[in-house]
């Protein structure tokens, strides 16, 4: 098996048109690109430029704020609200060692539960309602907007993964009603020359979710990791999303997919602001192999997985913020 | 502990939709599906009056002379008429070496319109019904009866969620569409026993689950888990199910498929009316989450319906096997 040392761009025009075999086309586009490099471009996606440019000036604003405004909003037990600069250390990376807190803040935001909502007000662990901050008026609307746009693709998205694992076009429609997500709204500083040589925007780590849609951003910063070990810069093409997988795809996929490393440096001498949209199967799906990847002579290489019990794990050892909430009762 | 006696499961407060009704349901479809692998269920809002319709289509269609019959045999997509002593159950785990089965079917599949892409295609299973022409009436009734059934055993399929700890909704994608078999069978009074000669020998089904309609007359008999053979009592209203060889391989074995056979001795003609219903035709089957892992591998390999079946029917069915329809296979 041959592979590449260059991210594929899909085409997702035909197969969103409805045109005849362009889903099957697609379909096999995915499965070179997740079986060989673990990343690729989408272009065609649908996604109007507009409201993109309108969910980066709301990260830009919003970072803009004064810190003691940010930490008004500090991240909770759900991982909503703000993660402040050298927030969190990603140990859990199987990639290198970590030891340094990433140099970015971000704010995250969760499918947008109304308060009265049965698993918001039992509190339910990565259920909770957003933390919107108080004083940006349009910006819960916009930022809500831009997630209901980007889960509408990702629905678009996993027919073409269950067909690029020969599965019935439909494999996933299930799993992904009301599917769990988190949107990243990150600002990356500038970072000169490493003062510190292990200091990254964010370190070399794989994401945890079964997808992750990156939003076309102009300035670059992004590196990925190949399968034969060299570190390429993705390119910044025009409108274009990166998508990449994460350990989840892996344990759908009993490791047929790749869930690729990659990092973040701004060296561009202004600031960054990056929209990482991480997609994973509703909350209660219980996370296994799928059929075309296992069987008795194949077993299933991880146990069978549920989102909440790994996430809890994962941001205990990555989230130094959250280490009181973690003490807490509810656990 | 396995059981001796098959549970009744009444299905009344989960359909109604009462709180916490489909979790307790769920929990007496584990007991029955891990311990006797056959359960009753009443209060399954099938109306009395419809199934009595469709038993009066089966005798309707068996009192028709075998010629007439014949005219309507079964092709390789499984459905039309099975005659007397049609198939032996060779696949089968339970018993070998026995006579061709003493009944005679009519199999109705799920209704095809002909411009079906599968049907244009040809596809094996997905074909048109073989609808008898001199029986006014018998289309639509059958057609409802399968309808009737369809809709419970989407009902179904959410306890059977449950009862493996899946999310209720688990099953609902992979059963759209479903594959389904209705066996409109005559079992003829039998005398005292031929050696081997059964309505039905000793078998499993290959379905995930089978619903058998009420039947006054008894003749069915099951396999315990102790190796005892029982006699299933004839419950008014109540429909008998159990699952097969394909819930094996959807729950790696966790649900049983447990043996039964049918004998009418009853002095009277016996008809009884099974419908047979699997996942979707394209859906592969393999175990669910909850039933395997890294230290609990699949004892079964990825199955798909069109694969499994036609090496079945290739095993069982002798009038399958004439020259004119090999060609389809």
């Amino acid at each position: 098996m041959s592979t590449t040392e260059t991210i594929p761009v899909i085409d997702l025009g035909p197969y969103l048109a409805g045109q005849p075999g362009a889903m099957e086309a697609a379909a096999a586009e995915l499965r070179f690109a997740l079986t060989e490099i673990g990343f690729y471009f989408i272009v065609n996606h649908g996604v109007p430029p507009a409201q993109v440019r309108d969910a980066f000036q709301q990260a830009a604003r919003f970072h803009s704020q004064p810190i003691e405004r940010k930490m008004e909003i500090r991240i909770d037990r759900h991982n909503v609200g703000y993660l402040p600069l050298r927030g969190d250390t990603l140990r859990t990376s199987t990639v290198q060692t970590v030891t340094r807190a990433n140099f970015n803040e971000a704010l995250f935001i969760a499918r947008d539960l109304p308060a009265d909502h049965p698993e918001a007000r039992v509190d339910r662990r990565f259920r909770g309602v957003n933390q919107w901050p108080a004083n940006l008026p349009g910006f819960r609307e916009s930022i809500a907007g831009y997630c209901d746009t980007m889960e509408r693709l990702v629905l678009k998205l996993v027919p073409l993964y269950a067909r690029a694992l020969g599965l019935p076009a439909t494999y996933f429609d299930g799993p992904f009603r009301d599917c769990q997500y988190k949107l990243r709204m990150t600002h990356y500083p500038h970072q000169d020359a490493p003062a510190v040589d292990d200091e990254f925007g964010i370190a070399p780590h794989t994401d945890t979710s079964f997808l992750t849609l990156l939003a076309p951003n102009e300035v670059p910063g992004l590196s990925i990791r190949t399968q034969s070990g060299k570190w390429i810069d993705a390119p910044a093409l025009p409108n274009a999303y990166v998508v990449n997988g994460g350990q989840f795809l892996q344990r759908w996929t009993n490791d047929v997919f790749l869930a690729t490393p990659h990092r973040a440096i701004n060296r561009s001498g202004g600031e960054r602001y990056a929209l990482a949209f991480f997609c994973d199967s509703n909350i209660d799906w219980p996370v296994a192999a799928v059929p075309t990847t296992v069987g008795p002579d194949k077993p299933p290489k991880y146990p069978t997985t549920s989102y909440t019990d790994y996430m809890v794990q994962y941001q205990k050892r990555t989230y130094d913020l959250l280490a009181d909430v973690n003490r807490d009762a509810a656990e | 502990m396995a059981t001796e006696t098959i549970p009744v499961i009444d299905l009344g407060p989960y359909l109604a939709g009462e709180a916490g009704a489909l979790d307790r349901t769920a929990k007496e479809l584990r007991f029955a599906l891990t311990e006797i692998g056959f359960y009753f269920i009443v209060n399954h809002g099938v109306p009395r009056e419809q199934i009595r319709a469709v038993f009066d289509q089966v005798k309707r269609v068996h009192d028709l002379p075998v010629e007439r019959k014949l005219a309507y045999k079964i092709n390789p997509h499984g459905t039309g008429y099975l005659p007397m002593r049609g198939n032996t159950l060779r696949t089968s785990t339970v018993q070998t070496g026995t006579k061709p089965n003493l009944n005679e079917a009519f199999f109705v599949k799920r209704e095809m319109p002909a411009d079906h892409p599968d049907v244009l295609a040809d596809r094996r299973y997905r074909g048109t019904n073989r609808w008898p022409s001199e029986l006014p009436g018998f289309r639509e009734v059958v057609v409802g009866y399968c309808n009737t059934m369809e809709g419970l055993v989407k009902k179904l399929v959410r306890v059977y969620a449950r009862a493996l700890d899946l999310p209720a909704t688990y099953f609902d994608t992979p059963f759209e569409d479903c594959q389904f078999s209705l066996r409109m069978t005559h079992y003829p009074h039998q005398e005292g026993p031929v050696e081997d000669e059964f309505g039905l020998a000793p078998h499993t089904d290959t379905s995930f689950l089978t619903l058998l309609a009420p039947n006054d007359i008894p003749g069915l008999s099951i396999r315990t888990q102790a190796g005892t053979w029982i006699d299933a009592p004839a419950i008014p209203d109540a429909y008998v199910v159990n699952g097969g060889q394909f819930l094996q391989r959807w729950t790696n074995d966790f649900f049983l498929a447990t043996p039964h056979r049918a004998i009418n001795r009853s002095g009277g003609e016996r008809y009884a009316i099974p419908f047979f219903c699997d996942s979707n035709i394209d859906w592969p089957v393999a175990a669910v989450p909850t039933t395997v892992g890294p230290d609990k591998p699949p004892k079964y390999p990825t199955t798909y319906y069109t694969d499994y079946m036609a090496w079945y029917q290739k095993r069982n069915y002798d009038v399958l096997n004439a020259p004119d329809l090999q060609a389809a296979e």
